[in-house]
């Protein structure tokens, strides 16, 4: 049951980080 | 110029440089008897487990000689700037491409001409046709491969991590394959020891087929521009 | 000149709009696909909750092998057309695709011990070294178009690799047929359709989309991220000509 969460966890951080830091990248490359 | 003859050309002047320039060769014998040594010492054969480690030991003293042999064979013509000239001559560069991948699967026969005796004398390890046929299959696809991706990282600024990245892991299916014979053929198995499906040299003879057809249409662009 | 710079600034605020707003439904159509793991899908009776880890698992899997098509298309695009659109694409579908491979691989190992008990260092899998495998390819690709000569070599070189490396792909795939080793047979793709109760393929289906669609958003958004990084480069470079071309004031 712990390894479920655990495996549901790290891929949330992994994917939610990795959208996260992409939007967050875009939103700062902008052309002023 | 007909392909065959470029190809054979180019082959034959590679095999011409080496042997006289005597370099590549003996380093790579000198590195496979060496690493023998090494690999006996450092896995404490001689107390029975040369049987279990002998075929991963063949394989990783392969991958390791090929890798250097590929290091080696586009720096040179990068450095002499030979490969440029080659390129203006009427044999296409899938030809030249051809010759010398060919060249560099001699290279890697002679040395595993080396590799398997020096094996059978310190490891004790049964050389029986079947590993040999299974060590030559893997060569001619390993060669293509290698001889591609050392072009194509001969001409980065990063060649000695490149070739590595990139051949390995499209080795990994040769070395698995080849291990798994290597396995049976030194317990005793011989050709017979397979069922039909199950037959490694086939599944290697693809892969050589595979990679042969990708790696020469890949050539021109590798090579040209 | 202000007005022209105010203009494509907004443009740019309003991709940006647009592409957050896709991420919101992406992240929503996850959370839908959670209900579905979590509540809808039965509980298996082999594995117990542990099973659940197949939905994300092999959802994920497929995405980083759309992804890595998809450099493959833009890679032949660019070795056919010339295409820069496809070089682009290339690069963006790479970083996504890695991203899940990597989930894919974390989540495999982390199922696999508990269900097989498993040592990595006794047991080897065909599966799991051609999956880091795949993953170092790929990587690879976007060495080579970082480390090779800029410009059209660089993506000419990477496009190689682009293609060669999905070579890799199908041997992932079928390398659990030919090598028969720990990881369990394809339940979905069997002959006779897929071995797995109804409610568990749908709850699979659920998932594999909302992972689909959330991979697309993600390439999408580095695709905008890659372009604006060549147009500033582009900009850069075509400054520094203008400024060395100028004529010498005295």
């Amino acid at each position: 049951m712990t390894y479920l969460i655990l495996a549901y966890v790290v891929a949330a951080v992994i994917l939610g980080g990795f959208l996260v830091g992409s939007l967050a990248q875009l939103h700062h490359h902008r052309h002023e | 110029m007909r392909f065959a003859a470029a190809a054979l050309a180019v082959a034959g002047k590679d095999l011409r440089c080496e042997l006289r320039g005597k370099e590549l060769l003996p380093a790579l014998a000198q590195f496979v008897v060496l690493s023998l040594v090494i690999a006996g010492f450092a896995f404490d054969l001689g107390s029975g487990g040369e049987a279990r480690l002998s075929p991963g030991v063949l394989w990783l003293v392969l991958v390791f000689a090929g890798l250097l042999a590929f290091g080696r064979t586009f720096a040179a013509e990068r450095d002499s700037g030979s490969l440029e000239a080659m390129l203006l001559t009427p044999a296409g560069p899938s030809a030249i491409f051809a010759g010398k991948a060919l060249a560099a699967t001699v290279l890697l026969v002679a040395c595993e001409a080396v590799l398997l005796p020096a094996m059978a004398v310190f490891l004790a390890s049964p050389i029986s046709l079947a590993v040999v046929a299974t060590v030559t299959l893997a060569t001619v696809g390993m060669a293509s491969l290698g001889c591609l991706f050392a072009a194509l990282a001969a001409q980065t600024r990063a060649r000695e991590l490149l070739l590595p990245v990139l051949a390995l892991p499209l080795w990994i299916p040769f070395v698995v394959v080849g291990s798994r014979a290597v396995q049976v053929a030194m317990s005793g198995g011989g050709f017979g020891a397979w069922s039909p499906e199950g037959q490694p040299y086939a599944v290697l003879l693809d892969f050589d087929i595979l990679f042969l057809v990708v790696t020469s249409l890949a050539a021109r662009f590798v090579l040209d521009d | 000149m202000t007005e022209m710079a105010t203009s494509s600034g907004e443009i740019e605020r309003m991709e940006d709009r647009r592409l957050t707003a896709l991420a919101g439904t992406a992240v929503a159509g996850m959370l839908v696909a959670g209900w579905a793991i979590f509540v809808y899908a039965p509980q298996d009776a082999l594995q117990g909750p542990v099973q659940r880890i197949f939905y994300l698992h092999v959802a994920s899997a497929v995405a980083a092998f759309g992804c890595f098509a998809v450099v493959l298309i833009g890679s032949v695009a660019f070795l056919w057309r010339g295409s820069q659109v496809g070089d682009r694409l290339g690069r963006a579908a790479a970083h996504v695709g890695l991203v899940f491979t990597t989930v894919t691989f974390v989540m495999g190992v982390i199922w696999a011990k508990p269900i097989w008990n498993w040592d990595p260092t006794q047991t080897w899998d065909a599966r799991l070294t051609s999956t880091a495998a795949l993953w170092v390819i790929y990587t690879g690709y976007l060495l080579v178009r970082r480390f090779a000569p800029p410009g059209r070599t660089a993506m000419r070189l990477a496009a190689v690799v682009g293609v060669i490396g999905f070579v890799d792909v199908p041997v992932v795939y079928f390398s659990v047929e030919w090598w028969r080793t720990l990881h369990p047979g394809p339940v979905l793709a069997t002959p006779g359709g897929p071995a797995m109760p109804a409610p568990m393929v749908v709850a699979y289906l659920v998932t594999q989309v909302a992972v689909g669609f959330f991979c697309g958003v993600l390439v999408a958004i580095h695709y905008r991220l890659q372009a604006r990084r060549d147009a500033a480069e582009a900009r850069a470079v075509a400054a520094q000509l203008e400024f060395a071309s100028a004529p010498e004031t005295r």
